[in-house]
């Protein structure tokens, strides 16, 4: 397929899309209605799959939504305009309570427990048939009478939607989407860049009860009767396929997969219906194409129709990328700094806390089981100093990069941080006071341009929220530009310039280290933890590394370097730190740590 | 509140006879459900629908057919063996080609059960399927005397029935090769490969087996409730689900013992509690809720779980 | 593939690899690797981190595929074939980080490992067997129960294990334990043991001291030491340069992924183009 016809793919499926829900509204104008509100109800799964937490918890909350709406519209009297948010309200109530626990949970079981939590809300319900009619149908109970009830045009119906179509456009082209989007890519790495994975997830999941409630208590009222089975299991799935088949990756995709699965089965019945004779009665068809659509999707298509949109212009219209500048000198030359030996003087230091120690490791041990991973390792880092951590595989480097980081606490010990201690502490508060690192396997947000990934890295640095990205103010915009601007500085700076705009995946191995390590540095961290920077790297690419590390220790940045190229630490470190089986066993300048017996012993073995 | 209930002993050994001959359709249920779990860190949520369509095709045997009930029962552990096997190759395999992450999986089983359940809807209409007498004599037997306590051969035929099945794949798990293969592809696949085991064959014959235990609990169940509708599976998948979890995924010995808890609690539940009978739908759930909240892993977890 | 019969080289070793590449996503961890094992040999792997000699045995072992080049055992190309006929075939790998079966006792882990040999006895005389029912031949009833008793019997397996009792008799006391509460240089032992119930001719290890103290160190290199002794050949990798020099008869040094030198171990222990390999010039 040729590349034009390729980007405008998606443009055409959207387009039948609409037609065919243009098709379906004109025919029926009450099924407008309906699918307005399966459109709404995808916007809420799109809110947690997005982040990608498997909540199957819509369905709950829109039965409660529902139901809310309809009791405080029929039986207290209130104007449907104040109910039905009220009832969106109790929705976020009620997530916000049961957030907290459930969010913690892993993948399969939160899919569960949101499960869960739709068949008590369904039992709930019948058991207060005082309050909302049982299960018979609570129109035909002293419930809720239609008349009562039938009170939204609609317009009214389409304007919410719409606007929130306009909120979820608006904030994926903010900081805070953006944030999401690195959760989704790898929450691990988001939290290692300020931010706050637990804090974002809570937020999805009120955002996805309010929507859904919202939009239950427009099904209450423009449907105008209730019954219990509206909101069962089943609905729970067909929610989810909207998401599945539309694709979570973009904010319109759930709404399409929703557009398209509830067109299809009718579109089907009428078209073929009367070929194929026994479609016409076929009550199954929805069902049955919901199920193939699942599995399909997931099987061949696993973006749904979102991921077509990638390649398409508008995901480049996010973020248009400046024209690169020429990358600083210093790093395609090899300059002269052969070694430390001929640096001239260190660099005036950033003022720090006088007295206290930079950072400082007292008696931290690790276990993992039985297993011992870091035992009463001790030692202190002065600040402008470049440290390196080597020693034999499975010494506990990374290990004790994971703990300065914040991944996990120590088993015993502590470590200290500008004079407070953050042992336990959470990796994105630590990341905020100053502490950067890059990984061994590398972490970058995949299906993000190198550019996005290096913005990431600016997140802390950056204040405006949700309603500043809303208002659309000039502050949100102006920042995002400096951010933009930053970030393809330091690209360049690593000569990384030219592919700014491309996939963080598709990149050279070389390139997306040197990507990661760029986001590390637009954290503007104080303490710039790299672990194996230079793997897969050849000669001339690691010289180059070290050269730019050197210049890095210029600007005031400490650095601690995991590393097997031995070349490269002896030529940029300080100190060096070696560690073995958990402990530390030699410490000092690279020179004397090079002729420690013990160090010799640890690599070579035994003589 | 009337507590004379709480005196009347032949009342408790009624509940705890129906709550463990339910609870054992439980532990059956859900034996099938967490052999694959444990093996591939999937739920297959096609587990239910399975079950159903065993008991279609039990009833099909032996109600139309005519066959008596050991062949039905066969005929139904065949049917749920291939069913499962069908799904392993549609629904699952393709997924493991492409590497793809556990959530996918369980999509995918979501999208196969959709249409299985659809399918027999539509195949089968709604109304009721049920046995007739000469399948089993409805007569219950009643020890102690006519006012003593109730049990019916359907629920003797469910106890004796699910201990065989639990003690037989115990055995099987436990002493054969291939259960030995099992477990080995449970605990480490890359391990298993480098000894030489064919682990997509041991995946089939995981799913052979789990696909007979859903068939024996398909048709058990519908002796038991005598009431064989497309949409029986989904009370009791929920409740699969929740055993599972509180017996700790992948833990066989967890499901059984989950099981029977789930059935005797959900029973004196309805018995001893007013209004229980509208909530004992719920009450597996919030038991769930409950536990996962404290332990993560479930009662006898392996530690599969994880936090977010 | 049949023998291969190449005129003119020398005599070709149990294992000649040949142009090996290997590939993850974008990076080359080996390129152009060439190296042959002769038969009752041990050869050493050693290099400094990255060099690519896990990935070596991956490839070999056929968990990995191999990119490009040629792996050749007893003859046979088996740079194609399944981990599980690779085993089959006696190419038998312990792991780096051991990859035992924790939920499993020690000696379920034992037994397993002769999961290959078992079947092999199995099939093709159940074959023939059930060929010569089908044609209606006598099967005399003795024939009939020979081959049960040797489709049930462990004769075999129980002699191997054992042996492997015998050479680690810490494994004896602890064979009803779970293996996931061994410490780790039972595990080491284990995962040894069990690999060796496979009879395999040619075995791989990858690693075997990593992780161990000291002592337990030297204990391994004995008993590998052992091990060729019995007749197994031998591809060692280890970070361990100097003690798996020790008790190799060849060593190859990797470097990034290539050969950097190659020769008899006790040269290369002496050699100090080695020692500057792993701890860059002094």
């Amino acid at each position: 397929m040729s590349e034009a016809r390729r980007r405008a793919s998606p443009y055409i499926v959207a387009a039948l899309i609409v037609a065919a829900d243009a098709y379906l509204c004109i025919k029926n104008p009450q099924d407008l209605d309906r699918l307005l509100i399966n459109a709404m109800l995808a916007l809420s799964a799109f809110a947690t799959l997005h982040a990608r937490l498997l909540s199957l918890a819509s369905a709950g909350f829109a039965a409660i939504g529902a139901y809310a709406s309809a009791i405080l519209a029929v039986k207290l009297g209130l104007p449907v305009y104040l109910s039905i948010p009220a009832a969106a309200l109790v929705c976020g109530l009620v997530a916000l309570v049961i957030g907290l626990p459930v969010l913690r949970l892993k993948d399969v079981y939160l899919a569960i427990c949101t499960l869960g939590f739709g068949e008590i809300v369904r039992v709930s319900i019948i058991l207060l048939p005082g309050l909302t009619g049982g299960s018979t149908g609570a129109n035909l109970s002293t419930g809720f009478a239609y008349e009562a009830m039938k009170k939204t045009k609609t317009w009214t119906l389409a304007l919410a939607l719409a606007f929130l179509c306009y909120l979820f456009w608006a904030a994926s082209r903010s900081r805070a989407g953006r944030a999401l989007r690195a959760i989704r890519e790898n929450s691990e790495a988001a939290e290692t860049m300020g931010i706050d994975v637990v804090a974002y997830k809570n937020m999805a999941f009120l955002a996805s009860a309010l929507i859904a409630g919202l939009a239950g208590a427009f099904y209450a009222h423009s449907v105008g009767s209730l019954d219990n089975g509206d909101f069962k299991f089943n609905r729970a799935v067909d929610i989810l396929g909207y998401a599945v088949l539309g694709g979570s990756g973009a904010w319109f995709g759930p709404t399409l997969g929703a557009g398209f699965l509830t067109a299809l089965p009718i579109l089907l019945r009428d078209l073929l219906g009367s070929a194929i004779g026994f479609l016409k009665n076929f009550a199954q068809l929805p069902n049955i194409l919901n199920g193939l659509a699942l599995m399909l999707v997931i099987i061949f298509a696993p973006g749904g129709i979102a991921a077509l949109f990638a390649r398409a212009p508008v995901r480049g219209a996010f973020l248009s990328v400046p024209p690169p500048l020429a990358p600083a000198a210093g790093i395609t030359d090899k300059v002269g700094v052969a070694d430390k030996a001929g640096v001239a003087e260190a660099p005036a230091r950033r003022a720090g806390a006088e007295g206290k120690p930079f950072l400082s490791l007292k008696g931290v041990s690790r276990s993992f089981g039985g297993v011992e991973a870091l035992a009463q390792v001790s030692f202190d880092l002065e600040e402008g100093k470049i440290y390196g951590l080597i020693g034999p595989n499975g010494a506990g480097k990374t290990t004790l990069i994971n703990l300065v980081s914040g991944l996990m606490p120590p088993s015993s010990g502590k470590i200290e941080w500008l004079g407070r201690e953050i042992q336990g502490r959470r990796a994105h508060r630590i990341a905020r006071s100053g502490i950067a690192r890059s990984y061994q396997n590398i972490q970058l947000f995949g299906e993000m341009s190198a550019l996005e990934n290096v913005i990431v890295g600016r997140h802390t640095h950056m204040r405006s929220g949700l309603a500043a990205a809303w208002l659309r103010l000039p502050s949100q915009k102006r920042e995002e530009a400096e951010a933009r601007e930053e970030a393809m500085g330091l690209l360049s700076r690593l000569a990384l310039g030219s592919i700014a705009g491309q996939e963080a995946s598709k990149l050279s191995y070389g390139d997306q280290r040197r990507v990661e390590i760029a986001r590390a540095l637009a954290m503007r961290p104080r303490l710039l933890l790299l672990d194996e920077p230079a793997a897969g790297m050849n000669e001339i690419e690691t010289a180059a590394l070290g050269d730019f590390i050197l210049e890095l220790q210029g600007h005031g940045v400490t650095i601690l370097v995991v590393e097997h190229h031995m070349d490269l630490i002896m030529k940029i470190c300080d100190e060096i730190v070696v560690l073995n089986f958990g402990r530390k066993i030699a410490e000092g300048p690279p020179q004397a740590v090079a002729r420690d017996e013990a160090v010799l012993e640890a690599y070579l073995g035994r003589a | 509140m009337d507590l004379s209930f709480f005196a009347d002993p032949v009342f408790l050994v009624q509940n705890l006879v129906d709550g463990l001959s339910r609870g054992a359709l439980y532990g059956v249920f859900a034996m099938g459900f967490t052999l694959i779990f444990g093996v591939l860190d999937i739920l297959n949520l096609a587990h239910a629908a399975t079950f159903m369509w065993c008991a279609f095709a039990g009833w099909f045997v032996m109600a139309a057919g005519g066959l008596p009930l050991p062949l039905g029962l066969a005929a139904a552990m065949l049917a749920g063996a291939a069913i499962a096997l069908v799904l392993e190759l549609l629904a699952f395999r393709p997924l493991r080609r492409e590497g793809a992450d556990k959530l996918s999986s369980m999509i995918s089983s979501i999208g196969a059960s959709l249409i299985m359940v659809s399918v027999a809807e539509a195949a089968f209409g709604v109304q009721t399927r049920r046995f007739p007498d000469k399948v089993l004599d409805p007569k219950p037997f009643f020890i102690g005397g006519s006012g003593g306590v109730r049990i019916s051969r359907a629920q003797i035929l469910i106890l004796a029935a699910s201990i065989v099945l639990m003690v037989g794949l115990g055995l099987f798990i436990r002493r054969t090769r291939m259960g030995k293969a099992i477990r080995a592809v449970a605990a480490n696949q890359k391990a298993a490969r480098l000894l030489g085991i064919d682990v997509n064959g041991v995946i089939v014959v995981t799913f052979l087996v789990a696909g007979a235990l859903a068939g024996a609990a398909g048709i058990l169940v519908a002796l038991l409730t005598n009431n064989i509708v497309p949409g029986m599976g989904g009370q009791i998948e929920l409740r699969g689900l929740a055993v599972v979890i509180l017996g700790g995924m992948g833990n066989i010995e967890g499901a059984v013992v989950g099981g029977f808890l789930l059935g005797l609690v959900e029973t004196l539940t309805i018995a001893y509690l007013p209004g229980g009978s509208d909530i004992k739908d719920a009450i597996a759930f919030l038991i769930l809720f409950l536990i996962l909240l404290v332990k993560p892993n479930g009662i006898m977890g392996r530690g599969k779980a994880e936090r977010a | 593939m049949d023998k291969l019969f190449e005129p003119g080289l020398e005599e070709a070793g149990l294992l000649e690899v040949r142009n090996l590449e290997v590939r993850y996503g974008g990076i080359e961890a080996v390129r152009g690797l060439s190296f042959s094992v002769a038969a009752g040999s041990i050869v050493a792997v050693i290099g400094a981190n990255g060099a690519g000699k896990s990935s070596t045995l991956l490839a070999i072992s056929g968990l990995v595929r191999a990119a490009g080049g040629s792996v050749l055992f007893d003859g046979r190309d088996i740079a194609a074939l399944r981990p599980d006929r690779i085993v089959r075939a006696g190419l038998v790998q312990v792991p780096e980080g051991r990859a035992i079966l924790a939920p499993l006792t020690v000696a379920e882990n034992l037994e397993l490992g002769g999961w290959t040999r078992h079947q092999k006895v199995a099939l093709h005389q159940k074959v023939a067997l059930h060929q010569k029912v089908a044609l209606h031949q006598k099967v005399a009833l003795h024939q009939k129960v020979a081959l049960h008793q040797k489709m049930t019997s462990d004769d075999g397996i129980a002699k191997d294990l054992s042996r492997v009792y015998a050479l680690f008799p810490r494994l004896a006391e602890r064979s009803r334990q779970l293996a996931g509460s061994l410490s780790g240089g039972e595990q080491q032992m284990l995962a040894i043991g069990r690999a060796l119930m496979a009879r395999p001719k040619l075995l791989l290890l990858d690693e075997p001291s990593m992780g161990l103290a000291p002592k337990l160190v030297a204990a391994i290199f004995e008993t590998i030491a052992e091990i060729r002794r019995a007749g197994t050949t031998i591809l060692l990798v280890e970070q361990n340069a100097r003690q798996a020099l020790r008790i190799a008869d060849r060593g190859l040094v990797l470097s990034h992924g290539r050969l950097l030198k190659e020769g008899k171990s006790d040269e290369l222990l002496c050699d100090p183009s080695v020692v500057e390999a792993f701890l860059g010039k002094a």
